[in-house]
Formats: C-alpha cells, structure tokens, sequence
C-alpha cells in the first residue's frame, strides 16, 4: 500500500506541488485572518464595550533631547519636584492617573526562551544580548510596571499565586521586589523563584508570586497590551533621601517613567485635562508635559479597520480555497481517469474499491499535512506570538473530506471489464 | 462442482439503448475441468465470464460457487470474492506499464500482506516456472507478446487460485506464441486448476476438455 501511494504521489508532481502551495496560501490567510477577528478584534470589541465612557490621555514629558535633560538635571531640587508631580497626579480630585509604563527589565545570567526577550516580536531580539552590568550578564525582557488603579482599573485576572500588597508599591532596599509574570512563563518560572534584576539604574533582587491567566491585558500605547510574555513589577514609590545624602540616579529614571503614564476621566476634555495638568506643573514649577488623546472612540475606529482588514483576510482565503479545492477535485480526476486503467488491474489482482480509496485519501492527506506544516512553519516565523490556531487545521480536513466525493464516486462506478478490454 | 450458474439474466441500458447481454444461460464446470466458451463478437460470452469472476452482477439467476449462493450486494463484497480464488487472464495483458515484471507479478501477494521475503521468493520461483527469470526488472513495453502473456499468466498464478478466468488469452498473440501459452494452461489444468477460456478460435477451444457454445445471450449445442 505505501508503494502504490508514492507512485501516486509521484505521477503529476507538478500538480501535487500547486495543490500544496495553493492550499499552504489558503491556510495562512485563514490562519491570519481568523486569529485577527477572534483574538485582536474580539478584545478590542470587548475593551470598548467596557470602557465606552472614559476618556484616555497619555501624558508625555518634554525630555525630548538631552541637552534638555540635562539642564534639568542641573537645575536644584530637580527630581524633589518631579516626585511632587507625580504625588500631584495621583492624588487629584479631578480625574484618575494610571501609573502605567513598559520598560524592559533586565534579568541575571537569564537562559529563557527568545521570545521574552525585549524586541522578540519585531526580530530584534538578537540586538539585545547580555550586558555587563558591575561584572554581571544582565539581558532585557519585556516589562511592564502597574500601580495599584492599574489592577483596579483593567482587572488581569490571576492564574495563580497574589495580586501586589499595597505596602509593596513603596521600595524597600531588604525586600525583593514582587514580580507577576505573564501565562507563558509558566513552566520557566515557578512561584518563589527569586532573580536578580537591574532595572532603571536599579540593582535588586525580585521574587515571583504570581502568574497572570493567557490573554490577561491592559491598554497601552493606544492599543491592547497582552501580558502573556510580560514581567510585571509594581511601580515603586521612593521616599525622597533625607537632607545631606546624595540623590541616586535611578531616582530621576523612576519619575522621568512614573510621569508618563495615563489619565482616565469620564467628564473631562482634552482641553480641561491639559489645563489641570499645565497647573500642577505650575505648582511644582515644572514645565511641558503634555497630554495626546487616546480616547477609547480610537479603539472603535482600530475595531472596524481591523475587522475590515481581517474580513478582508478571510475573504481572500475563502477565495484561495475554492481555487484550492477546485483544482484538488479537478486534477484528482484527472488522475483517477487516467489511471482507471491501472485501478482496474489492481481490482483483478486483488484489491478492494476500499484499497484504491485510501491510497486517494493518503495522497490528499499527504498534500494537506505538507500545506499545513508549511503554513504552521510561516505562520510561526512571522507571526510567532499569536500562538496555535486550529481552524486551518479544521478547514483542510473538511476540503479533504468534500475533494474525496467525486474521486471515490468515480471508483465506485468503475467498470473493471471494460478498462480491461482494448488494446494494450 | 465448482461452478454453477442458473437461469443467469444479464441487461445492460434502458428503453431503445437496452441490450439482453444474457438470456437465461445456465451451466456447471466441475472442479478441475479445462472449459471453452466460444461465440461470435457480442454473443454474451464475455459478460457470462464477467459475472462468474465477480466482475459483474447479474439481474436474475443464481450462482453457486462450491455449492455456495454467492450474492453480491457491493463491489467490495466482490472484489473479497475474487481475492485468492480467481486468476484473470485478459487478451490484452492488463500489466502495469510502469511497473517492473517483477512487481506487476507480485501486486497480488501485496494486497495479502505478506513479507517482503516471502513476495521476493514467490515471484522469483513464479517467473522462473514461466521461464521469465532473466525479465524481473523489465518493463511491460520491453517485452514481447508472448512475454507480457506470460508474466499475466505468472501473475493470475501467483496467488495460487482455484479457478483461471482467461478472456481471449491468445487473441493478441501469433500462432507459436498462442501454442505456447496454451500449453502453459493445459499443464496448469493437468495440476488440478480448473480453467474457462473464453475464445471465438475453434482451435484454442478444442485444446479445452469441453465447449460451451453461445448465441444471442443463450447456450446452444454444437
């Protein structure tokens, strides 16, 4: 039997190959499409549902350059009025501030898979290697740094382990700093591991406890921010350093980040936000953070463009797939036909209509499995985070069943006698 | 008794296009008998093959193969039936052209599951019964008439079946070569397999221990 699929598979290579490709080009554009809808489009729905009547602003600081930055630093009680700043826009009667930042942390001698490291998603995971940092090799995963409304306000939901303690968004030097780590890392990390990690300037240790469930997110950046391959840390708090002792660097590296975080309101406009946040710059004679509106209504457009887009996805494969399953039935047929000749000799030497239909389903099989596997492969390389999709997998069975109609038809109608007569 | 046919109808088509292939025939082949069915070009006789080696069905009638009723419901059930009872010799050969002498001989033991080394030894001892050794790795269209006869023989053979079914075996054949395959099928008949030839050459059928005359679907005397 596996001879007699070979040769089949064999004869008419060429069309075997269009078939495989075909079907391969089909299976990504549905892979692509379907996961769009169902995972991008179906949070996206869903945040906007839940967030219809809030406004979202990210608040940017002016440290555009650094010369800048500099003459800030250089200016006195610099970073002293940058920490009243934050206090100030945490604690307002007027709207809610999310402390909310994505900054890469750096983990010791890690030996984790890529795909956590920072820049994996867009392949530039390589340019970050380990760095020496006082003697050790540190190298930078992604993530992530919630303060307590954060939690409150988007509600990741827990796998396992706590949520932060309160008293654990304030630094403590003899404590490690409590990391929740994203679904996949599961398996790499368990509860009460302890890392050392570097971190804004920062050398410490971090403990483990907690992992989010898959597809837990926050929104940032304008859009949905899956946690599934992030290191959430607390957004720490700092007491400002008593008279006399030096201010540490990674203090201003804390605030600079804790200041660019996002403003929720349910009344206020752009304008009035602006206004409210251009007083407590005033009030800690600061100047230049600015607001840009990411208001949930921009979701709604991203919603329908990316329905559109991934509509347009499905489309097409539906398109490829008729293609794909006209030609599979068109030159299966052909092939039947021109070997109705061999099958019939194969029927008088011993084999059953049941024989020469598996060696058809084998054959359709094998064009699948290879369409699939190289559409799995693509799917992975280019679009490694999305994760495994089965209806490409379910798709290809059922053109497989539906192609095997026709063929098996014509086997049952087969006319051994008369293919046997004729001449040789 | 091997074979016994009763009262077998056979139709093919409908309203004008309707053929009566058969009408009516009965007949009995003993175990070992060497059986001629002769008539003229669409006198049914190779229908009347067609439906003794499970090829085709009949409409009405009764076969009784070993004394057994046999009835076909599907083409599975038939070809179960002429699975290592029935060897077909057919006028044009019926080998696998891209397939070497070797496996088209050896394409039924495949369909029994048997071991690599037993097809291997199997073949080997078919072909050289067949005076083919030297052929194994050809191809069909390498070989001669007689030589494609052969290895059809050596094929229809090789599972060892109780009944050769061989529809015009010399048709396509010279006057030697046709003597030659004759001879292959009366040894054979002499070790006890029973054989139905069926020819319109009068002098392959008086090679067989009986004749079986048709006209018009109908068994007639000589």
């Amino acid at each position: 039997m596996r001879a007699e699929i070979i040769e089949s598979i064999r004869q008419k290579a060429f069309l075997g190959l269009i078939i495989i490709l075909l079907t391969a080009t089909g299976l990504v554009f549905t892979a692509i499409g379907t996961l769009g809808i169902n995972h991008l489009h179906g949070r996206l729905l869903d945040f906007s549902t839940k967030y219809q009547d809030e406004h979202i602003f990210h608040l940017y600081d002016p440290f555009n350059s650094e010369e800048i930055l500099r003459s800030f630093l250089n200016e006195s009680d610099a970073v002293e009025r940058l920490m009243r700043f934050h206090e100030r826009l945490e604690n307002n009667p007027y709207f809610r501030y999310l402390d909310l930042n994505s900054q890469s942390i750096y983990i010791q001698d890690y030996s984790g898979p890529e795909k956590f490291v920072k820049g994996y998603e867009d392949g530039r995971a390589d340019l970050n290697k380990p760095v020496d940092i006082n003697g050790n090799l540190y190298r930078p995963v992604k993530g992530m740094q919630f303060s307590e409304l954060v939690f409150t306000t988007f509600k990741p939901s827990l796998h396992s382990g706590r949520y932060f303690l309160s008293s654990e968004y304030h630094y403590q030097e003899d404590q490690p700093i409590p990391l929740i780590l994203g679904s996949e890392y599961q398996g790499i990390y368990s509860l009460g591991d302890q890392l050392n990690i570097y971190f804004l300037g920062l050398q410490s240790r971090a403990q483990v406890i907690g992992f989010f469930n898959k597809d837990s997110y926050v929104f940032i950046n304008g859009d949905i921010g899956y946690l599934d391959r992030q290191m959430v840390m607390p957004s720490l708090e700092f007491a400002f350093p008593a008279l006399g002792t030096p201010i540490p660097d990674y203090l201003f590296a804390f605030y600079h980040v804790k200041t660019s975080g996002y403003v929720i309101s349910k009344d206020l406009n752009a304008d009035e936000v602006q206004v409210l946040i251009n007083q407590f710059c005033r009030e800690c004679r600061l100047t230049g953070w600015q607001i840009e509106g990411s208001h949930v209504n921009n979701l709604d457009i991203l919603n329908l463009e990316s329905h559109e887009f991934f509509i347009s996805f499905l489309i097409i494969s539906v398109v490829v797939f008729i293609f794909t399953f006209i030609n599979i039935v068109l030159s299966l047929s052909l092939k039947i036909k021109n070997n109705l000749h061999t099958y019939a000799i194969h029927l008088i030497s011993g084999a059953t209509p049941s024989d020469i239909k598996k060696v058809i389903a084998a054959e359709i099989a094998f064009y699948l499995i290879i369409a699939n596997i190289l559409a799995a492969s693509f799917a992975y390389l280019k679009f490694a985070y999305i994760g495994f999709n089965p209806t490409p997998l379910v798709i290809s069975i059922i053109i497989g069943v539906l192609s095997l109609i026709y063929p098996f038809h014509q086997i049952n109608q087969l006319n051994i006698s008369m293919y046997l007569r004729g001449k040789r | 008794m091997l074979i016994e046919l009763n009262n077998i109808y056979k139709n093919y088509g409908q309203g004008d296009n309707l053929v009566r292939a058969l009408r009516g025939i009965s007949l009995q082949v003993e175990d070992g008998e060497m059986v001629a069915i002769m008539g003229k070009s669409g006198s049914g006789k190779s229908t009347l093959l067609n439906i003794i080696g499970g090829l085709d069905t009949f409409d009405q009638g009764e076969y009784y193969y070993k004394g057994k009723k046999t009835v076909f419901k599907n083409q599975e059930q038939m070809a179960r039936f002429r699975r290592n009872k029935i060897g077909f010799i057919m006028q044009n050969f019926a080998l696998i052209e891209h397939k070497t002498v070797f496996d088209n001989v050896a394409l039924p033991l495949r369909y029994n599951r048997l071991s690599r080394k037993t097809i291997e030894n199997r073949v080997r001892q078919e072909l050289s019964n067949m005076g083919l050794q030297d052929k194994a790795k050809r191809y069909p269209y390498q070989l001669s008439g007689g030589e494609c006869q052969r290895v059809a023989i050596a094929r229809a053979l090789i599972n060892e079946p109780e009944l050769i079914l061989a529809d015009e075996p010399t048709g396509a054949l010279d006057s030697n070569t046709e003597e030659e395959i004759m001879n292959i099928l009366q040894d054979f008949n002499r070790r006890g397999k029973t054989i139905i030839i069926v020819t319109h050459d009068h002098n392959i059928a008086t090679m067989c221990n009986r004749i079986i005359n048709i006209l018009d679907g109908k068994e007639v005397s000589a």
